[in-house]
């Protein structure tokens, strides 16, 4: 493989063109998703499938909560009403829930005009004369009201308060309208509450950084000369945090252990060339990774993107294993021979693991593997035919640190009993907490800091606004369909509420009654003749004038006229945003959510649910339902995982064709997986997703180091060159991944403790494993 | 008018006329009006029912046979400017009249009328005015007229109860 000066320079110009168009493609059209999504799990059942799909994109993404509290309360309610103004004039929110706020005038019509097909009460006896007699008596005691000129145009037209009524009905039902001042939340004076829903995605999170913005400067508009103080939170916020913290810790960890691996090399290679050399299959095939991800998906996820290209620094060991054995006064291509069978195998090996990833549940997995596996196989092939071919000229010097690597394999040898007491010690770790060991909570994985975490959950119980827990889904070919059924469940429910085994619920037939039940009302108005003698007869003797209700009997005759109502009546209104939430479809059917306020005995309610054999019916426990999700998925992982080990002990098998090289190639890389997996959990860590993706990386580079101890070679320079630069390769790695483990953001940080464990301990473990060639060399 | 923001608590007894056009016949009540500044109004109706209005801060608290109703006067802006003409008023608070209303003043000798024109479309659909009157510190007389001719008159005299609240007493 030896190449004239000419053609060098020919395929140096080629690969500098293809990096280039890629580099191009990828500045011009690279779009970095950052949707948390894409690594959760994906659904199996309905009801996962919603309690997800609220994750990634519903309604509850993109409330912000806003608390403001001060030390002079009297001035609270009027900066919560001014911060929801200037919240609802930047645009950047569609609705701002301020407790106080009314429903908007577009809904008040709507409710207005159907008010007598959407009062619960109608049908009952509020038409008879003797009913009649009791509204028209109370209304004659509201004229009474000093605020009576804003009443008496509804009690013309509404004297038996259907619209009340309806407004009543439609309180959220965490709204205790008993609390102070009819507004959300505890009596607590000091403090008013915000809920501001962004017009934007929970998901798009250069919108939610703008929304936090607004909320800022808002705020500090209208807090001036006050001691008031807002305290922020909810998903958005948590998106904007992580978003940023990841984006800092990114940054500073890569430069970090980017500066600390490039003086590792500057010492041992002695040469800024050969640092530049070796980085070069690196850079190349992070961009080919990242341009193979990006033709397949479109875009790629930016924890693919900052993940895989941590999992790539491990192509940095190619280069080190191919300058780390070549002999003075040889050229590369001289030591291809002895270092490329070992490497390819490792290379293999390692892709096989990621493999098993490829077909796993989800998308930011899969994205994970295709760029592990591009990226890895470009930085093998360009070592192999860019690096070699491009230096033609011999290795002039030793690389240095040789001594330091013979004096720790001598040390090894010595220190025979450290990897059994390390490999009983991990075994009896893993062994004590297997339940402990695995995080089955989604906010394991999340790159939110725990403080914001906390701050949220007590902003909600203050709120009211926790989590309801436990919910019923009610299914029904057509909403008409469902919404029958949740009447039908209205019995059952409030006989819970009475029972005190229920606080309270919300379903979309509180909103909006089916059209049969609209019907039945519809049909128990009275003609306008009835209506008109009744009202006639209930006002004897009071002081009305005949025709003082002439707006309420046409009222009720157009009503008689009028279409059912249906939810596309509240599009775009608060109460559509709310039924939106409650309504979800799936491929034939219409799934109508009924969340479960405060259920205290969720067995009994069960029970009586199942008694009652309502069809269409189920019951869900979403906190069971998530980490049953979680759990699902770990399995699922593991299983991968399991396979993964097993195909690679195969494929070792055959090419190896050794058995005894075999046993001392997988006993290592087992041992430094049990170590991978004990350590975090030493450290208190829960083992989580990135865990064990990371593993797979370990498994790589345990296979790897045993690959190249393991080789049986008379030639005690190149057993002294094999140390050397499995030495190279695993301070360097180890170094980037402690760098890593100190992120404040779990995910990184799982990364790096469990890949830096793994490289030590498989270095450990592959040299002890061989240390008969160790002994052998280091006696000669 | 100033001169009310020096006043800390004051009760006087109230009779009120008032004229609907749905009914045939004016409605009477009688009872008593309580101010406490800086922000709170009570209105207790004594003849022909007991019912009680209380402004407090940004609440109306209606008071029925033991059983309270609170609105949140932030919910219902125009509810909240037509209480300011009352509460603002009696505070003496001019700014915050201003910014409700039009604000027309005339005086001859100690007599005095002040009158308030709604500023927002929204309230004035419904008030037309609001005319206060009286002589040096005392108010007399308030009169709402509303935008569809009907109105109500109430007249205003020193508590006959003799209970003037005031913070040094029990």
């Amino acid at each position: 493989m030896t190449l004239t000066r000419s053609r060098r320079a020919l395929l140096a110009a080629a690969w500098c063109a293809v990096f280039v168009a890629v580099a191009v493609q990828l500045l011009t059209g690279l779009r970095v998703e950052s949707d948390l999504g894409a690594f959760m799990p994906r659904a199996r059942t309905v009801a996962q499938a919603m309690l997800l799909n609220e994750i990634e994109a519903g309604p509850a993404s993109r409330v912000w909560l806003l608390v403001i509290s001060a030390e002079t309360p009297s001035l609270l309610g009027s900066m919560n009403q001014r911060l929801a103004a200037e919240l609802e004039a930047s645009g950047q929110f569609k609705s701002v829930y301020s407790g106080q706020t009314a429903l908007d005038d577009e809904t008040q019509q709507v409710l207005f005009r159907y008010r007598y097909l959407l009062d619960p009460d109608v049908g009952t006896t509020q038409f008879s004369a003797s009913a009649l007699r009791g509204s028209l008596e109370a209304g004659l005691e509201n004229l009474l009201s000093p605020v009576s000129p804003f009443e008496k145009q509804l009690l013309t037209a509404d004297p038996t308060g259907s619209l009340r009524r309806i407004i009543e009905t439609l309180r959220p039902p965490n709204q205790d309208p008993r609390s102070r001042d009819g507004a959300r939340g505890p009596v607590d004076e000091s403090q008013t509450f915000l809920l501001a829903e962004s017009v934007a995605d929970g998901t798009d999170l250069a919108a939610q950084e703008r929304a936090a913005a607004v909320i800022e400067t808002a705020f500090t508009a209208i807090s001036t000369d006050s001691d008031a103080a807002l305290v922020v939170t909810g998903p958005p916020v948590f998106a904007v945090a992580a978003k940023a913290r990841i984006e800092r810790e990114a940054l500073t960890l890569s430069v970090g252990s980017a500066v600390l691996v490039i003086c590792i090399l500057l010492l041992v290679f002695g040469s800024v060339s050969s640092v530049l050399l070796i980085s070069v299959p690196l850079a190349g095939a992070i961009l080919i990774a990242t341009a193979v991800t990006t033709l397949i998906w479109g875009s790629i996820h930016g924890i693919s993107l900052a993940f895989g290209a941590t999992l790539l620094g491990v192509a940095l060991d190619y280069p080190v294993h191919l300058l780390g054995h070549a002999r003075p006064g040889e050229r590369l291509a001289q030591s291809v021979p002895r270092v490329w069978p070992t490497l390819r195998l490792g290379v293999l090996t390692t892709v096989l693991g990621f493999t098993a990833m490829l077909t796993a549940d989800f998308a930011g997995i899969q994205q994970l593997a295709v760029f592990s596996i591009s990226g890895l196989l470009s930085a093998a092939l360009l070592t192999r035919y860019l690096l070699v071919p491009m230096v033609a000229v011999p290795i002039r010097r030793v690389p240095r640190l040789r001594g330091v690597a013979d004096a720790v394999g001598r040390s090894l040898a010595i220190a025979w009993w450290l990897p059994p007491v390390i490999i009983i010690a991990a075994l009896a770790l893993v062994w004590q907490a297997p339940t402990a060991v695995f995080a089955s909570r989604i906010g394991a994985l999340s790159p939110v800091p725990p403080n914001l975490v906390e701050q949220d959950r007590s902003t909600r119980a203050a709120m009211g606004l926790g989590d309801p827990g436990y919910a019923l889904l009610v299914r029904g070919a057509t909403v008409e369909t469902m919404l029958r059924r949740q009447e039908a469940l209205r019995p059952i429910l409030q006989q819970a509420i009475d029972d005190e085994l229920l606080r309270g619920y919300d379903m979309a037939a509180l909103v909006l009654p089916s059209a049969d039940l609209q019907r039945t009302r519809r049909n128990q108005l009275p003609d306008e003749e009835t209506l008109r003698a009744r009202i006639d007869q209930a006002g004897e003797g009071l002081p009305y004038r005949p025709d003082a209700f002439r707006a309420f009997e046409d009222d009720v005759a157009i009503t008689k006229q009028l279409p059912e109502l249906n939810e596309s009546a509240f599009t775009g209104t608060l109460i559509g945003a709310r039924l939106e939430s409650l309504i979800r479809r799936e491929a034939n059917a219409v799934v109508g959510i009924v969340s479960l306020m405060g259920l205290s005995r969720h067995e009994a309610f069960e029970q009586r649910l199942r008694d009652m054999n309502r069809e269409g019916v189920s019951f869900i426990d979403i906190q069971g339902s998530t980490s049953d999700l979680v759990n699902a998925y770990r399995d699922d992982i593991l299983m991968r995982s399991t396979l993964a080990l097993l195909f690679i002990a195969a494929v070792l098998a055959l090419a190896l064709r050794d058995r005894g090289r075999w046993v001392r190639v997988l006993l290592p890389v087992l041992g430094s997986v049990l170590t991978a997996v004990a350590f975090p959990v030493l450290l208190g860590q829960s083992l989580n997703l990135f865990h064990l993706v990371s593993l797979l990386l370990v498994v790589g580079i345990g296979l790897d180091y045993a690959l190249f101890f393991s080789r049986s070679s008379a030639d005690a320079l190149e057993l002294q060159a094999t140390r050397h630069s499995i030495f190279v390769c695993a301070l360097s790695t180890v170094t980037v991944f402690a760098v890593l483990s100190l992120s404040q953001i779990p995910v990184l940080s799982s990364i790096g403790v469990t890949v830096a464990t793994g490289a030590v301990s498989a270095f450990l473990f592959s040299a002890f494993m061989n240390r008969s060639n160790n002994c052998a060399e280091a006696k000669g | 008018m100033q001169s009310f923001a020096a006043v800390d608590t004051s009760r006087v007894s109230y009779h009120e006329t008032k004229s609907i056009d749905i009914l045939d016949s004016e409605l009477e009540q009688w009872g008593f009006l309580t101010y406490v500044a800086p922000a709170t109004v009570v209105r207790e109706i004594r003849v022909p029912v007991d019912e009680t209005y209380a402004i407090i801060g940004d609440t109306l608290v209606v008071t029925k046979e033991g059983e309270e109703d609170r609105t949140d006067l932030d919910s219902v802006p125009h509810l909240r400017a037509f209480i300011e003409s009352f509460r603002a008023t009696l505070s003496g608070d001019i700014e915050r009249l201003e910014e409700h209303y039009h604000i027309g003043f005339s005086g001859d000798g100690p007599a005095w009328t002040l009158e308030l024109r709604p500023r927002s479309r929204r309230l004035s659909a419904i008030i037309d005015y609001v005319e206060f009157s009286g002589e040096a510190m005392r108010v007399d007389r308030i009169r709402i007229t509303e935008a569809n001719g009907d109105w109500s008159l109430m007249t205003l005299t020193p508590a006959d109860d003799n209970t003037i609240l005031d913070d040094a007493d029990p």
